[in-house]
C-alpha cells in the first residue's frame, strides 16, 4: 500500500505536471503501472481514489513517471475578463452576506 | 438562532468564484494564491457579519471578535490543485469552511459576552447520521468549551446561540447593513 508521503507527493506532482485530472488518468494508464486496476482509475473522481489503490512500488513508479513528464506551459496572469468576472462574483457574495438578517 | 442556515445562500456563489479562479491554463501557485484571497475575503465577511449579529443579540455591540483562523490556506491549496487532482468532495470542504467560520464567530461572541457579564446560551443538536464526535457535542450550554462550535464535514448540526434580545423578542430591531 502506498504511504501517505507518496500519496501527497503524487498529488503535488500531478498538480504541477498536468493541467487536468483526465491527464493524470491517461498518464498512469499509458505507463502500464496499473493494468490490473484500470477500472479503478477510469472511474476515479479524485487522485486519492487512485493512490489508495496503489502499492508502494506502483506509487514509486508513478512518481518516476510524473517526474519524467514534461511540465506544461502555463500563464502567470488571468485575462482581464476573468478578473472582472471573479471580482463581480466576490462582490455579489459580499452583498449577500451584508443582507443577512434575523 | 442557527446561523448556519446562511451558508446555502452563498455556497453556489463561492463555488462559482472558485471555478473562475481554477483556470487550468494558469500556474498552480497563482491559482492557489487567488484561492487564498477568495477564501480569506469570504471568511472575513462571514465572520464579521455573524459576530455582529451575535453581538447585537448579546448586547455587546461595542466588541469585536478575534477574526478568522488560517485554515483558508489549506482549503486554497486543495481547491487550487483540484483542477489536476479531481474535485470530489470539494463543495463539502467549502461548505464546512463557511460553517466553521460561522461557528468561530459564534464562539468568540459567546466568549466576549461572558467576559462582559452577559450569559448567552448555546444549544447544539445533531441528526442521527452525524458522526460520533459531533453527536457527543450536543446539549445546551451556558459556558461551552470551544469544541462545541466545531463541525466535521458532512455533519450538519444546528448550533443555536441565544442572548438577551433572542429571549425577549427584540431581534426585529436589528438593521442589516
Amino acid at each position: 500500500m502506498a504511504s501517505e508521503t507518496q500519496k501527497t507527493y503524487i498529488a503535488d506532482l500531478a498538480t504541477v505536471k498536468t493541467k487536468e485530472f483526465k491527464e493524470v488518468k491517461e498518464l498512469i494508464l499509458a505507463s502500464g503501472i496499473v493494468s490490473d486496476q484500470a477500472e479503478i482509475v477510469n472511474s476515479a473522481q479524485s487522485i486519492a481514489q487512485i493512490t489508495d489503490a496503489l502499492t508502494d512500488l506502483q506509487a514509486s513508479q508513478f512518481i518516476d513517471v510524473l517526474i519524467k513528464s514534461k511540465t506544461p506551459k502555463r500563464e502567470n496572469a488571468y485575462s482581464s475578463k476573468r478578473i472582472d468576472k471573479t471580482i463581480a462574483a466576490l462582490d455579489d457574495i459580499k452583498k449577500t452576506i451584508a443582507a443577512w438578517t434575523f | 438562532m442557527d446561523y448556519s442556515i446562511f451558508t446555502k445562500t452563498i455556497l453556489a456563489k463561492v463555488l462559482k468564484a472558485l471555478a473562475l479562479i481554477n483556470n487550468p491554463e494558469i500556474e498552480p501557485a497563482v491559482r492557489q494564491l487567488n484561492q487564498e484571497i477568495l477564501f480569506r475575503e469570504v471568511g472575513q465577511s462571514v465572520y464579521a457579519k455573524i459576530y455582529e449579529m451575535n453581538a447585537f443579540d448579546f448586547e455587546i455591540e461595542f466588541t469585536t471578535g478575534a477574526g478568522i483562523d488560517d485554515r483558508y490556506y489549506g482549503l486554497a491549496k486543495v481547491a487550487g490543485a483540484s483542477v489536476a487532482t479531481g474535485a470530489l468532495g470539494l463543495d463539502e470542504y467549502v461548505e464546512n469552511y463557511i460553517d466553521n467560520t460561522i461557528g468561530k464567530a459564534q464562539k468568540d461572541a459567546v466568549s466576549n459576552a461572558r467576559q462582559s457579564g452577559k450569559f448567552p446560551t448555546v444549544t447544539r443538536t445533531e441528526s442521527s447520521s452525524a458522526c460520533e464526535w459531533c453527536q457527543s457535542k450536543t446539549g445546551t450550554f451556558t459556558d461551552p468549551d470551544s469544541s462545541i462550535f466545531a463541525r466535521h464535514g458532512g455533519c450538519k448540526g444546528k448550533i443555536v446561540t441565544e442572548g438577551f434580545k433572542s429571549r425577549n423578542g427584540l431581534l426585529g430591531n436589528y438593521a442589516s447593513s
